[in-house]
C-alpha cells in the first residue's frame, strides 16, 4: 500500500524523495558506521589509556612489591584519583592477597571474586575491568586491577550519536532542498510532457506541441521525438480523415445502396443512396434491421441461408424486394459479401434498384422480336423482288405484242376483244408486280415533298363512293401538318388499303372508320419502342375502325406478304405488306393495335421534311407520239427487242435491234453518227447497260441514251442522269411510256 | 611473625656488631631471619641497579657479590648462586683482606659490621671500581656508603646515598629510590 502511494506520487515529488531517501540511507549507514567505529575507537583508546596507566602502576610498583612497601604501592594507586571515571583499583599479590587498594571517594568496593593473572580487560555491565600483571625480571610479582566506570564514556557516546543524528537531519534537509531545485530541470519537462500527453489523449488534439527544450540531453531528445511523433500522428490523422472523407463521399455518391449489418440484421452503416432509395433518414435506418426493409427476408431463414453459405471475400449476387418507408416495394439485385473485422462478422450489401432494367429487358425482348420480324420482311421482300423482276420480263412481250396486234388492227372485232382481255389481265399482273416491288421497296417512285392532306381527302372521297353508306367515315385532318417526302400515289394507296381492310373487318357492313392526321414530335423516349425511327417531327396518320379486330397471333404476322385472314379471293395478302413497304421506304413506322371484337387501329409515323407545299402534278392522257429518227435498241432478250423494234417502227422510227451489247458497241463504233438515240436494257450478260452507255458516251458525249430496267441495285434515275443517261424506264415498259420518253428525250436536243 | 622476626633481626645485629647500640637481647633465630631478608634484598638490588659496561661487560659474566669481613649470612647466600638475575648467574665471594679487593672483580660489596674500623679504607678503595656498596653498619649511607640497611618500625628499610652511587657510575632505579630514604 505504502509502495503504491510512493508509485502514484508525481515525478516532481518522487525524484527529490528518492534523493532524500538515498541520502538518508547513506547518511544513516555512514553514521552508524562512524558511531560503531567511534565506539570501538573510544573503547580501544580507553582500554589503551587504562592499560597504559595500569602498566605504569605495575611497573612503578615492582620495587614496592619486592620490598613489601604497601604505602608506596598505595601511593602509586592514588594517582588514579586524577581520573574520575576510575571507581576502584587494587594491587593483588600472586596468591590473590590484596596488597594495596584505591577507592574513589564515596565508592563502595566491588572486588572481583576471581582475578586474572594475565593482562586482560573486559567490559561488564557498565564497567571496564582491567588486569595488568606486575613482573620483574620475567617473574610475576602480582596484578594491578583497575575498574573503570563507563557511565561517562557512554554519555559521551550518546552525545556523539545525537550530534550525528542532528547532522544527518540537517544534511538531509539541505540535500532535499538542493535536489528539489536541481531536479526541477528533469521533472519539470517530464511533468509538462505528461500533461501534454494527457491532453492529447483526452482531447485527441494532435496539433499541440511540447515547448522545445534547450538541453540536448535525453529529456530534450524525448521532447523533440515526442513532437515529431505528434507531427507524424497529425499527418496520419489528416491523411486518415481525408481518406475517410473520400470513402464517405465515394460511399454516399455510389450508384448503389450500401448496407452493412451484423448477424442480427441490425444496420451498422448505410449510405445516402440507401436512405434515398428507401425514403428513410440515415438515423432511422441505423436504428432498423435488414428485416424491416427486405420484404422477403425472415430472421430465421435469413440467418440459415445467407450467413452459412457465404465465404469472406467471395461476393454473391442475390435478388430480392425492398420495401420503402411508404410501403411500396421495388425489385433489387444485391451483391452481398461477408466482411470479417476481428471477431465481428458483418454482411455488406450493395443493392441496386432493377425496376428499370427489368422494364428495359422486357422492352428489349419486344424490340428483338420486332427486329426479327423486320428481317423476315426484308428477306421476303428480297425474294418477292427477285420474282417480280423476272415476272416483269415475261409480262413485257405479252403486253407489248397485245398492244402491237391492236395497233396493227389485223384482227377482227372478236380477236380485238380477246386481245384486250389479254392486255387487261397482263396489265393487272403488271400492277401486281408493281405492288410487290413497292412492298419490297424496289419500285422507283418520284419522291418529292408532299402535303398529304389533299391526297388523303381525295382518297377518302373515292372510298366514300365505293363502300356502303352504312359505314361512317370520320376524318380529322389537321391542315397544319408539314410536308413529307413521298409519292402521292403511294399515300393514296396507303389510305385505300387501310380503309379497305377496315371496311372488310365489318362483316355486318356497319360501323365507323376514322382517319386522323396530326403533327407529332417524337422525343428519344417516344421512339424507344419503335424500330428505325429518329427523334424529330413526324406526321401521325391513324386509321381506326370498330370492326371485329385481329387476334394477337395474326397481329404478329399481319405485315407479311400473302398473309391473309380473308376468304380466298377476297384479298391478295399484299395490302398491308405494301403499306408496310411504303412506310418503311419513307423512313417511317407503322404499328397496329387491335382488340378482338372491339376494333383495330393502325398508326403511321412519317418524318416531316419541310413545311412547303408541293402540288401533285396530274399527267394528262395523250396520244402516242411518233418520229422518224434512227434508233439503236439493245436487249439480251430477243423477244423484247423484237417487240420494241416492231412497235417503234410502227411509230415511224428507223430501228436497229441488237441482242448483244458487244455487237451493239461495234455497230455504234463503226459509225457513231448513225443513230440518234440508244435504248438499252440494264441487266445483260457480257456487258451491263451502264458500261455500254459509258463507252458510247465516251465516243459521242451528247448521244441520248434511255436505260430500261426491271430492277437495278446499282442504277437509279439519279445515277443514270449523272452518267449522262437521259432517261430511265421501268420494265415492263408500257408503249405509252416508251413513246413519250423517246419523244421527250429527242425533243430536248 | 614479622614483629618477632624483626626483634630477632635486631638482636642479631646487636650481637654481631661490636659498636651496636642494640638494646634488645639477640636471638639466634631472629638473626637468621633478618639475614634471610637481607640476602633476598641483596638479590633484589641486582634488579634495580645498572652497572656501567666497564664493570660488567656483556659476556654473561656473573654478578659477583662480595662479602667483606666476617660473613653474617652464613650459608644464607648459597641459594642465590642458583638463581639468575638479568640473565646472569650470581657468585658469592668472601674477602678477608682489603687488599684482596683490587684483585677481585666485585659488582656488589657487602661490608660486614666487623669491618667498621676499616670502612673508610674499603670505601676509598672500591670507589673507583664501580662497586655497589651495601652495609648494615649504622649511618653507612651518611658516610659515603651507597645502600644502608636500617630497621624502622620493625622493618628492614633502605637508605641510599645517590651521590655516592652516581660517583661510582652506578644507576639506581627510581623505583628503588621511591621505597628508600635517599641521603642527599
Amino acid at each position: 500500500m505504502k509502495k503504491n502511494v510512493f508509485k502514484d506520487l508525481s515525478i516532481k515529488k518522487k525524484l527529490p524523495l528518492i534523493v532524500a531517501v538515498t541520502c538518508l540511507s547513506a547518511l544513516l549507514l555512514s553514521g552508524i558506521a562512524f558511531l560503531a567505529h567511534q565506539r570501538r575507537d573510544t573503547r580501544t583508546a580507553l582500554v589503551e589509556h587504562i592499560s597504559t596507566i595500569a602498566k605504569v602502576i605495575a611497573s612503578r610498583s615492582t620495587a614496592a612489591l619486592v620490598f613489601e612497601d604497601k604505602k608506596t604501592a598505595a601511593e602509586n594507586l592514588a594517582v588514579l584519583s586524577q581520573l574520575p571515571q576510575i571507581d576502584e583499583a587494587g594491587i593483588f599479590l600472586e596468591d590473590g592477597v590484596l596488597f594495596a587498594i584505591y577507592l574513589k571517594p564515596g565508592h563502595r568496593a566491588h572486588w572481583p571474586t576471581q582475578i586474572s593473572h594475565a593482562s586482560f580487560y573486559a567490559f561488564n555491565a557498565g564497567i571496564l575491568e582491567h588486569y595488568e600483571p606486575i613482573e620483574l625480571d620475567g617473574k610475576q610479582l602480582g596484578i594491578v586491577y583497575i575498574q573503570t566506570n563507563l557511565t561517562q564514556y557512554n554519555q559521551k557516546l550518546l552525545e556523539q550519536s545525537g550530534f550525528a543524528i542532528f547532522i544527518t537531519g540537517i544534511t538531509l534537509l539541505i540535500a532535499y532542498l538542493i535536489s528539489r531545485r536541481a531536479l526541477k530541470n528533469i521533472s519539470l519537462p517530464i511533468t509538462e510532457l505528461a500533461a501534454l500527453t494527457r491532453q492529447v489523449a483526452e482531447e485527441n488534439d494532435y496539433t499541440v506541441r511540447a515547448p522545445a527544450q534547450s538541453s540536448r540531453d535525453e529529456i530534450g531528445r524525448l521532447v523533440d521525438d515526442f513532437n515529431n511523433m505528434l507531427i507524424q500522428i497529425e499527418k496520419r490523422d489528416i491523411a486518415l480523415q481525408e481518406s475517410k472523407n473520400r470513402f464517405r463521399t465515394l460511399l454516399d455518391q455510389a450508384g448503389d445502396a450500401f448496407f452493412l449489418h451484423d448477424p442480427e440484421g441490425r444496420f451498422v452503416e448505410v449510405n445516402e443512396r440507401a436512405c434515398d432509395s428507401l425514403g428513410y433518414t440515415r438515423e432511422e435506418l441505423l436504428g432498423m434491421s435488414v428485416f424491416d426493409i427486405d420484404a422477403e427476408a425472415r430472421e430465421k431463414s435469413h440467418k440459415d441461408t445467407v450467413w452459412d453459405i457465404l465465404v469472406p471475400g467471395q461476393p454473391k449476387t442475390i435478388y430480392g424486394t425492398h420495401r420503402r418507408k411508404d410501403g411500396s416495394t421495388f425489385p433489387v439485385e444485391v451483391r452481398i459479401v461477408l466482411v470479417e473485422e476481428g471477431d465481428n462478422r458483418y454482411l455488406q450489401g450493395l443493392a441496386r434498384d432493377i425496376s428499370d432494367r427489368l422494364k428495359a429487358d422486357t422492352e428489349k425482348e419486344k424490340l428483338e422480336a420486332q427486329l426479327r420480324q423486320a428481317q423476315k420482311m426484308e428477306a421476303v421482300g428480297t425474294l418477292a423482288g427477285g420474282i417480280a423482276h423476272d415476272f416483269n420480263n415475261l409480262l413485257s412481250p405479252i403486253i407489248g405484242f397485245s398492244e402491237l396486234i391492236l395497233l396493227e388492227r389485223s384482227v377482227d372485232n372478236t380477236g380485238t376483244k380477246r386481245i384486250r382481255e389479254i392486255l387487261s389481265a397482263a396489265n393487272r399482273a403488271k400492277e401486281l408486280v408493281k405492288q410487290i416491288l413497292t412492298f419490297s421497296r424496289r419500285s422507283e417512285h418520284k419522291m418529292a415533298p408532299l402535303m398529304v392532306q389533299p391526297v388523303i381527302k381525295e382518297a377518302l372521297k373515292l372510298l366514300r363512293s365505293s363502300i356502303p353508306s352504312s359505314i361512317e367515315i370520320q376524318q380529322n385532318i389537321n391542315p397544319e401538318c408539314g410536308a413529307v417526302l413521298a409519292d402521292p400515289g403511294q399515300i393514296h394507296q396507303i389510305i385505300m388499303n387501310l380503309c379497305t381492310n377496315a371496311f372488310q373487318a365489318m362483316p355486318d357492313q356497319s360501323g365507323t372508320i376514322s382517319v386522323s392526321l396530326s403533327p407529332i414530335v417524337l422525343a428519344q423516349a417516344d421512339i424507344a419502342s419503335k424500330v428505325g425511327l429518329q427523334p424529330g417531327h413526324y406526321l401521325k396518320l391513324a386509321v381506326e375502325d370498330n370492326g371485329q379486330g385481329i387476334d394477337p397471333e395474326s397481329v404478329k404476322r399481319i405485315f407479311e406478304p400473302y398473309f391473309t385472314t380473308k376468304e380466298k379471293g377476297k384479298g391478295t395478302g399484299l395490302g398491308l405488306a405494301v403499306v408496310h413497304g411504303i412506310v418503311k421506304n419513307y423512313g417511317g413506322e407503322i404499328n397496329v393495335y387491335s382488340e378482338p371484337g372491339k376494333g383495330t387501329r393502325f398508326n403511321i409515323y412519317l418524318p416531316v421534311v419541310c413545311k412547303e407545299t408541293a402540288q401533285e402534278k396530274e399527267l394528262p392522257e395523250k396520244p402516242l407520239q411518233t418520229g422518224k429518227e434512227k434508233l439503236l435498241l439493245v436487249d439480251d432478250e430477243a423477244q423484247i427487242t423484237y417487240f420494241g423494234q416492231s412497235f417503234l417502227e410502227t411509230l415511224g422510227y428507223q430501228v436497229t435491234a441488237c441482242n448483244d451489247p458487244t455487237e451493239a458497241l461495234n455497230l455504234f463504233s463503226n459509225d457513231p453518227n448513225r443513230f440518234d438515240l440508244v435504248i438499252t436494257d440494264m441487266t445483260m450478260p457480257k456487258m451491263t447497260g451502264a458500261l455500254l452507255a459509258q463507252k458510247i458516251l465516251s465516243v459521242r458525249k451528247n448521244l441520248p441514251i434511255i436505260m430500261c430496267t426491271g430492277f437495278s441495285e446499282t442504277m437509279d434515275e439519279e445515277t443514270a442522269k449523272r452518267f449522262g443517261i437521259r432517261a430511265f424506264l421501268m420494265k415492263p415498259v408500257s408503249s405509252h411510256d416508251l413513246a413519250t420518253t423517246i419523244r421527250a428525250v429527242l425533243d430536248i436536243q | 611473625m614479622k614483629p618477632a622476626m624483626r626483634t630477632l633481626f635486631i638482636s642479631a645485629i646487636l650481637l654481631l656488631s661490636l659498636v651496636s647500640t642494640c638494646k634488645t637481647p639477640a636471638h639466634a633465630e631472629d638473626q637468621t631471619l633478618e639475614y634471610k631478608v637481607k640476602a633476598a634484598y641483596l638479590y633484589n638490588f641486582t634488579k634495580f641497579v645498572s652497572w656501567p659496561a666497564l664493570s660488567l661487560p656483556e659476556d654473561r659474566q656473573p654478578i659477583n657479590i662480595c662479602v667483606a669481613g666476617k660473613n653474617p649470612f652464613g650459608s644464607l647466600l648459597e641459594p642465590l648462586t642458583r638463581m639468575k638475575t638479568q640473565d646472569r648467574s650470581i657468585t658469592i665471594e668472601n674477602i678477608k683482606d682489603v687488599r684482596d679487593l683490587e684483585k677481585r672483580s666485585c659488582q656488589m660489596l657487602f661490608i660486614s659490621s666487623s669491618e667498621q674500623g676499616g670502612i673508610t679504607e674499603l670505601l676509598r678503595k672500591s670507589a673507583g671500581m664501580h662497586i655497589l656498596t651495601v652495609s648494615d653498619i649504622d649511618g653507612f649511607a651518611q658516610h659515603d656508603g651507597m645502600i644502608g640497611f636500617a630497621i624502622k618500625d620493625g622493618k628492614v628499610r633502605l637508605e641510599i646515598n645517590l651521590r655516592a652511587a652516581r660517583k661510582a657510575g652506578l644507576a639506581i632505579s627510581a623505583k628503588l629510590l621511591e621505597i628508600a630514604t635517599v641521603i642527599p
